[in-house]
């Protein structure tokens, strides 16, 4: 067996390599960034013009008169053929420029930015509640692998991830805001201008944004958890006399956790589409109901300026996910 | 009959414990190495210095329970262990050895529900007996333990210095307490840990202890694992193959380093190892254990010169020695010594090893003039480096000089043995000869074909047909959800060799040709032992009756015994179908003993081809030399002390 790797380690771990490392990822990211932009741009593009009726028509409403509808087109950029819409919006993009948005008569980047923070508040207080939840919970379990609550959890984990989040919004809707209403059904404060005002109105869609995720990333860290389990180093830490306790906290815990960053990273996309019907069931003012509004109106640019900066987002979550784990990780680390 | 044993249950409530004070048998456990060893601590009668050894195993046996049926690991087995000696347990896969050095520190209750019998005395006290909460406090400050795989038994998201003052403990304190910061336990426990690495060949202190394990080499991960054993001064060491893992000249330095931490700490120590020539370097005593069951128990002189029972004879027979020509068959224990092992009967009338005569095939193979010999010419390899559009923008990395310019004829039938150790390329040249790696530079040519880095010229069925492959692990390389027939038929049918009927009848002669019974073609891989896996791996390469046979260490992952089987059936093979074969392994004595001829590769460097006996004898290469001396041999032991 003594086939086994005993080859020379690196001697020295040099900030050099790491920033190496680093800049390789970089490159690599924005590289793919690049190529994600252009085929998600490329398709929401086409796709959004396969359907019925274009912003002149939504515009005018019924019946418009011939003459007028093809003004308004010629004044919209809607004129020309399909190859020279998508060239001229193409070569618009590229200079940073994502065009004007036909119903709210501004640039589609500010539009967007007027609807960022609803957005973001929602996916980063689920995201890091689900986190921290899961966590706990995992904790809990590996200390106590047959308690009562480890055995619930294995239970229940499965069923939070199968209920729809739009079926338990409006439940709670149901239950919190019209019978014992505690809470409202709909509403948005800016966080960060009034803190406390805006509590009461998050409360119940960013639960039914934490049952599914929290769900996922408990299930996650158990298959984590049941892998380090398998170890040899915590044989070590028993021989050292630590506790079961300890052995879970010290040392299977912090190998547990990694993989799950991974899965942050990848299940930001299934947020973000999730976010989408919970804006519009709790009326919030974000991204996604800009996103549904521009659809009903077939507000062309300002769908495809959406769709892109959806697409950004999500290289660049999994971009700092990426950062994250040359700092955590030791092997990525110096290797 | 359950109920009366003591069932050690992994998952005590141990948080009830957290305020309660320890206690062994009345007497907190802190105080247990206060506990005067010349009082029986169960009845209070004074004993003899000399009926008190360290440590004192008395009828164990341990079983597991899976699905209500139970299985017996080890059955009575009886040892002891005075201060500052050594016990090698030797024993083949699957004899208790490493259940019981677990169980002496019960962690074995961590993996499987198991009961257990008898007395483990660690001085005095029952180890048994014990609560969860009392064996914690006990292994952390009495009983240190060393581990084959040292970069898996190291946390690999923890620097080493962090992971050997966690292992401090003084009498008295609770688990990690030296691992608060800026308190006096730890900065004794740091000055602890540098002493230690420093004593085991680590001296760069400061540079260590700021490495995570991966970092380090496979040498220096065990040196740090033996630094930790000892961190809480324990009395006794309990070590499980802690060298097998390693190559010769490290696995040399470590027993070497072992021998004297171990003489200068005064520590005993249980070491557990399959290998004969390993234990005829550590022991003290050895204890030979077989199915669970001790068959032998006496000092290191009496076992490996002199002895008595016939199945310890059998291994030492079978183990490859240095100057015993094996060409004509490996000795192979028989199968009714296995038997009379593990029932204990009377042994002294049965034969302990049977030798297969490897004849010469009746009609001499008429020198094929159409088989080639297999032309080596100048290949290199590296590894990593850049290439493409991008590789003078992004910095250089690193490159790996696998193999550098090797040369290399072998003719049709010849055994052409390579042996190196890890990183020697070895394997690397072995990917390339069989065509599964392309060469940087140089070529590999064989008859028609020829493998360079543009890949393989000429047809690649006809190459696959004439030259075959058998890996080292064959739970790994043999597909777990395919039969064996199946796992055999394959390169028949995809070779378009048979098919129907013509290639069943060829699956049913080649399974009995590799002699497996009958029955194993409609078996899993999972379904067969290790050495039957091998022999479907071996059946599989002989399937489409090639010229040249690619074997890289297809027996280090066997037993001793096993491996002399396997041999044989090589060998056997070589003779009646006039197969060369390129023999890779790290196992000097194994090569020396059956290869025409021995290749020694050093670092990508192929440093000398020479005759067996050439190279035993009189290689002029200082590396060889150092394999040589290197290579624990129990012929060294045997003269040395006969």
């Amino acid at each position: 067996m003594a086939g086994v790797d005993s080859a020379p380690a690196t001697p020295y771990d040099s900030t050099g390599k790491k920033g190496l490392v680093v800049t390789g990822l970089l490159f690599r990211r924005l590289r793919d960034l690049i190529i994600i932009l252009l085929v998600v741009g490329t398709m929401m593009f086409f796709i959004i013009r396969l359907i019925p009726g274009d912003p002149a028509v939504a515009i005018l409403g019924a019946n418009p008169q011939p003459q007028e509808l093809a003004n308004l087109r010629d004044a919209l950029g809607l004129d020309g053929s399909l190859l020279q819409q998508y060239f001229a919006w193409l070569g618009q993009v590229v200079t940073g420029n994502l065009g004007q948005s036909i119903t709210h008569h501004d640039s589609v980047l500010s539009v967007i930015g007027r609807h960022i923070a609803p957005t973001l508040t929602l996916a980063v207080l689920s995201t890091s509640i689900s986190f921290c939840i899961a966590v706990a919970i995992t904790t809990w379990n590996t200390v106590r692998p047959r308690g009562i609550l480890s055995r619930m959890v294995n239970q229940m984990a499965p069923l939070g991830m199968a209920i729809p989040d739009f079926w338990s919004s409006l439940m709670f809707i149901l239950i919190f805001a019209l019978t014992l209403r505690w809470l409202p059904s709909s509403g948005y404060t800016n966080l960060f201008s009034d803190p406390i005002g805006a509590i009461p109105g998050l409360v119940l869609p960013v639960t039914a944004l934490v049952i599914g995720q929290s769900a996922l990333y408990t299930l996650v860290l158990r298959e984590s958890v049941l892998s380090e389990l398998s170890h040899a180093y915590l044989r070590t830490a028993r021989n050292k006399g630590l506790s079961e306790s300890q052995v879970a906290i010290r040392h299977v815990l912090p190998n547990a956790l990694m993989p799950i960053l991974t899965i942050v990273g990848t299940n930001f996309a299934v947020l973000v589409g999730g976010i989408v019907i919970i804006e519009s069931i709790f009326v919030i003012p974000g991204l996604g109901s800009l996103l549904l509004g521009a659809i009903h109106t077939r507000d062309f640019p300002l769908i495809q300026g959406i769709t892109l900066f959806v697409a950004l987002l999500f290289v660049l979550v999994n971009l700092i996910v990426d950062l994250s784990y040359t700092l955590i990780d030791p092997k990525v680390r110096v290797s | 009959m359950l109920g009366e044993r003591r069932s050690n249950g992994v998952y005590i409530d141990f948080l009830q414990m957290w305020n309660k004070p320890l206690t062994v048998l009345g007497c907190p456990v802190n105080m247990c190495r206060n506990i005067d060893p010349l009082v029986d601590s169960t009845t209070g009668a004074r004993k003899g210095i000399l009926a008190m050894p360290l440590l004192d195993v008395r009828d164990l046996t341990i079983s597991v329970v899976t699905d209500e049926t139970e299985t017996e690991l080890v059955h009575e087995l009886s040892v002891d262990l005075e201060h500052g000696h050594t016990l090698c347990i030797v024993g083949e896969s699957g004899s208790g050895k490493t259940v019981t050095a677990l169980s002496i520190i019960r962690l074995f209750e961590f993996i499987a529900p198991v009961y257990t019998d008898g007395e483990i005395r660690v001085d005095g006290v029952d180890v048994t007996t014990l609560t969860a909460d009392e064996m914690r406090a006990y292994r952390g400050t009495r009983i240190g333990m060393i581990f084959q795989e040292a970069l898996d038994s190291l946390n690999p998201s923890q620097r080493i210095g962090p992971q050997l003052i966690e292992a401090y403990r003084r009498p008295g304190t609770a688990p990690r307490q030296a691992s608060r910061k800026g308190t006096k336990l730890h900065r004794e426990a740091d000055a602890k840990a540098r002493s230690l690495l420093t004593e085991v060949g680590l001296p760069d202190t400061d540079h260590i202890m700021a490495q995570y394990p991966h970092q380090l080499s496979g040498g220096m991960q065990q040196r740090v694992m033996i630094a930790m054993s000892l961190m809480s001064d324990p009395d006794l060491l309990i070590a499980d193959e802690p060298t097998t893992a390693l190559d010769v000249t490290t696995q040399a330095e470590i027993l070497t380093l072992f021998r004297r931490v171990q003489k200068e700490h005064q520590t005993a120590c249980v070491f557990i190892t399959h290998d004969m020539g390993v234990a005829a370097e550590i022991a003290d005593r050895i204890a030979v254990m077989y199915q669970g069951r001790l068959v032998e128990l006496g000092t290191a002189r009496e076992v490996l010169t002199a002895p008595q029972h016939p199945y310890t004879r059998a291994l030492l027979e079978c183990v490859p020695q240095l100057g015993v020509r094996r060409r004509d068959g490996f000795p192979t224990i028989s199968s009714a010594m296995l038997k009379a092992a593990v029932e204990g009967g009377d042994v002294s009338g049965v034969s302990a090893t049977e030798t297969v005569r490897i004849t010469e095939p009746a009609a001499p193979i008429d020198a094929d003039a159409d088989t080639p010999s297999v032309v080596i010419d100048r290949v290199s390899k590296v590894f990593g480096g850049r290439s493409g559009p991008l590789a003078r923008v992004l910095p250089p990395k690193q490159e790996v000089h696998a193999v550098k310019e090797v040369s290399l004829e072998i003719p049709p039938g010849e055994f052409f043995g390579l042996v190196g150790e890890s990183g020697s390329g070895k394997t690397t040249l072995g990917r390339i000869v069989s065509a599964l790696q392309p060469p940087t530079s140089g070529a590999v040519r064989f008859g028609e074909h020829r493998f360079d880095q543009d890949g393989l010229h000429g047809s690649e069925r006809s190459f696959r047909q004439r030259v075959q492959m058998i890996f080292q692990d064959p739970q790994s390389s043999l597909d777990p959800r395919h039969t064996t027939a199946r796992i055999i038929a394959e390169p028949l049918r995809e070779l378009g060799l048979a098919r129907g009927a013509a290639l069943r009848r060829r699956v049913t002669e080649l399974i009995d040709e590799v002699g497996l019974p009958a029955d194993c073609a409609d078996r899993l891989p999972s379904q067969l032992s290790g050495g039957q896996r091998q022999r479907v791996a071996i059946a599989r390469a002989i399937a489409a009756a090639p010229q040249l046979i690619v074997a890289d260490e297809p027996t280090s992952a066997l037993d001793v015994s096993v491996q002399g089987q396997v041999m044989n059936l090589l060998l056997q093979l070589q003779r009646s179908h006039n197969i060369s074969f390129l023999f890779i392994t790290h196992n000097l004595s194994l090569v020396l003993s059956v290869a025409d001829r021995v290749g020694v590769m050093y670092k990508g460097d192929l440093i000398e081809v020479d005759s067996p006996e050439a190279i035993r004898t009189s290689s002029t290469h200082q590396y060889t030399q150092r394999l040589l001396a290197a290579n624990p041999d129990l012929s060294n032991y045997q003269r040395r002390n006969s």
